[in-house]
């Protein structure tokens, strides 16, 4: 087994030779990525690893994205929902859809409205929601907390105590989001906010 | 479609559906080109009036909502004809014009429908993006021979009942029962004691009364949801084990925040 210097200690990695930009970390990474399909943070993947900086596997992370984009590979390297997952690259979307078979599940309209108001405006009550829209959300809000994408995050301190939602990671991993600072600005509220 | 055919035929299917009075009145501002700053009540509430009109003429139940939508439209336009400030106005100045209130939530809804347009627009996992379902480990060195079954719970939970007759057969006028958050700390204390795991049944037999133990059994339910315990049966209808994962000194606001109510 070849091994790397570092800070006087020998790490074993398999083909970690050169110490510039940690060559051998980047297919140890995309094999944990891969078996873990689900977003995974740069500290989990280091502690995997044993041995290796969170901030080695951050680089590393960056530099394994890069490549896969230069190569134009079939996998992407995406920053998602506070982790990173590997992807299928969008432009094979119609052959995979059809592949797996179906068509995929698209929300409504007013799901994705009612959506939206609980992203930006989290944690929010049915009732804000409903002030909002106009309309009743109650089934909405259901058919999205089934889908994962809106959970409940507690209950407001006002009479009544309204149970408040909030948007979930299945909803930044869904939408493709690191955050939800990833969210999208929305537009003309200092205009609306200022009188 | 336009509405004003529909009044020549029978057979129009009327196909707009609208989410409520503030979606039919933005779909009216965009069909009309009515600029939302400005506010032309009276042409607005022209517009939706007719359209209600419409509605009623092909039968279509218009619900409540729109109505008092209505009548709050035709209100504001009858302040403009009068030229007056509306009177709650005078009372306080710091109350904002009902007519510039309404243009508000329009224009707040107007922008949340925006948002969602971009967020429908992008690459989205399941339709343009796809993932592997996430990998699994054959864990040896955790108890998990078979899952615990929910009719194992049940069982334990009425056994418990049963083998031990409550002892609070007094009734306690005005006594606070026990909450959901002090026995996920009685718990998780208990479970600590004994290494961080231990029998449910064992633990529920501790407790003296029966309000507690039912209490404590939907205090560790709840703990396994988030994932503070776990919980493990060796065997089908087995005794099933409680494993601390979380300290006993753990934060109880996810707990406090969502359950205290239903058990206070």
């Amino acid at each position: 087994m070849s091994g790397e210097e570092e800070g006087g200690r020998l790490v074993p990695f398999p083909g970690g030779g050169a110490v510039e930009g940690d060559e051998g970390l980047l297919p140890a990474l995309e094999a944990l990525l891969f078996a873990a399909g689900a977003p995974v943070s740069a500290r989990v993947l280091a502690a995997a690893l044993e041995d290796v900086s969170s901030a080695r596997v951050e680089a590393a992370l960056e530099r394994l994205r890069r490549r896969l984009t230069a190569s134009s590979r079939a996998l992407e390297l995406v920053r998602v929902a506070g982790g990173w997952q590997l992807r299928t690259d969008p432009r094979f979307a119609d052959a995979i859809v059809r592949l797996l078979g179906g068509t995929p599940q698209r929300l409504s309209q007013a799901a994705l409205e009612t959506l939206s108001v609980v992203a930006y405006r989290q944690p929010v009550t049915r009732t804000e929601v409903e002030a909002l829209r106009g309309v009743g959300c109650g089934p909405v809000l259901r058919t999205l907390i089934d889908r994962g994408l809106v959970r409940v995050a507690g209950r407001k301190d006002e009479p009544g105590r309204p149970l408040q939602y909030a948007t979930t990671d299945r909803f930044l991993e869904v939408f493709g989001l690191p955050d939800l600072d990833g969210l999208p600005t929305l537009r003309e509220r200092e205009e609306i906010d200022e009188d | 479609m336009d509405p004003a055919d529909a009044e020549d035929t029978a057979w129009t299917v009327h196909t707009e559906v609208f989410e409520g009075p503030l979606d039919l009145l933005l779909y009216l501002v965009r069909r009309d080109g009515i600029d939302l700053e400005q506010f032309p009540v009276s042409r607005i509430a022209e517009a939706y009036l007719e359209y209600l009109d419409r509605m009623r003429v092909l039968h279509l139940g218009v619900a409540a909502e729109y109505l008092v939508m209505a009548a709050t439209l035709v209100w504001l336009k009858s302040l403009e004809l009068f030229q007056r400030r509306p009177a709650v106005l005078d009372d306080e100045e710091e109350a904002e014009d009902p007519r510039r209130a309404l243009a508000r939530r329009l224009l707040e809804l107007q922008r949340y429908r925006e948002a969602a347009e971009r967020l429908d627009a992008g690459v989205q996992l399941g339709r343009e993006v796809f993932v592997r379902e996430p990998g699994e480990v054959d864990v040896a060195d955790r108890p998990v021979a078979s899952p615990i079954d929910a009719f194992g719970l049940l069982d334990l939970y009425y056994e418990l009942l049963e083998r031990e007759p409550a002892a609070d057969l007094v009734i306690e006028v005005g006594r606070r029962g026990p909450d959901v958050a002090g026995c996920c700390r009685g718990v998780l204390q208990w479970l600590h004691r004994r290494g961080g795991e231990g029998d449910l049944a064992d633990l529920l037999a501790s407790l003296p009364t029966r309000a507690q133990r039912v209490v404590t059994f939907l205090a560790v339910l709840e703990m396994a949801r988030l994932q503070w315990v776990d919980l493990h049966q060796e065997a089908h209808l087995g005794p099933v084990g409680v494993t601390a994962r979380v300290p006993a000194w753990v934060d109880l606001s996810p707990i406090t925040g969502a359950l205290q109510q239903e058990a206070g």
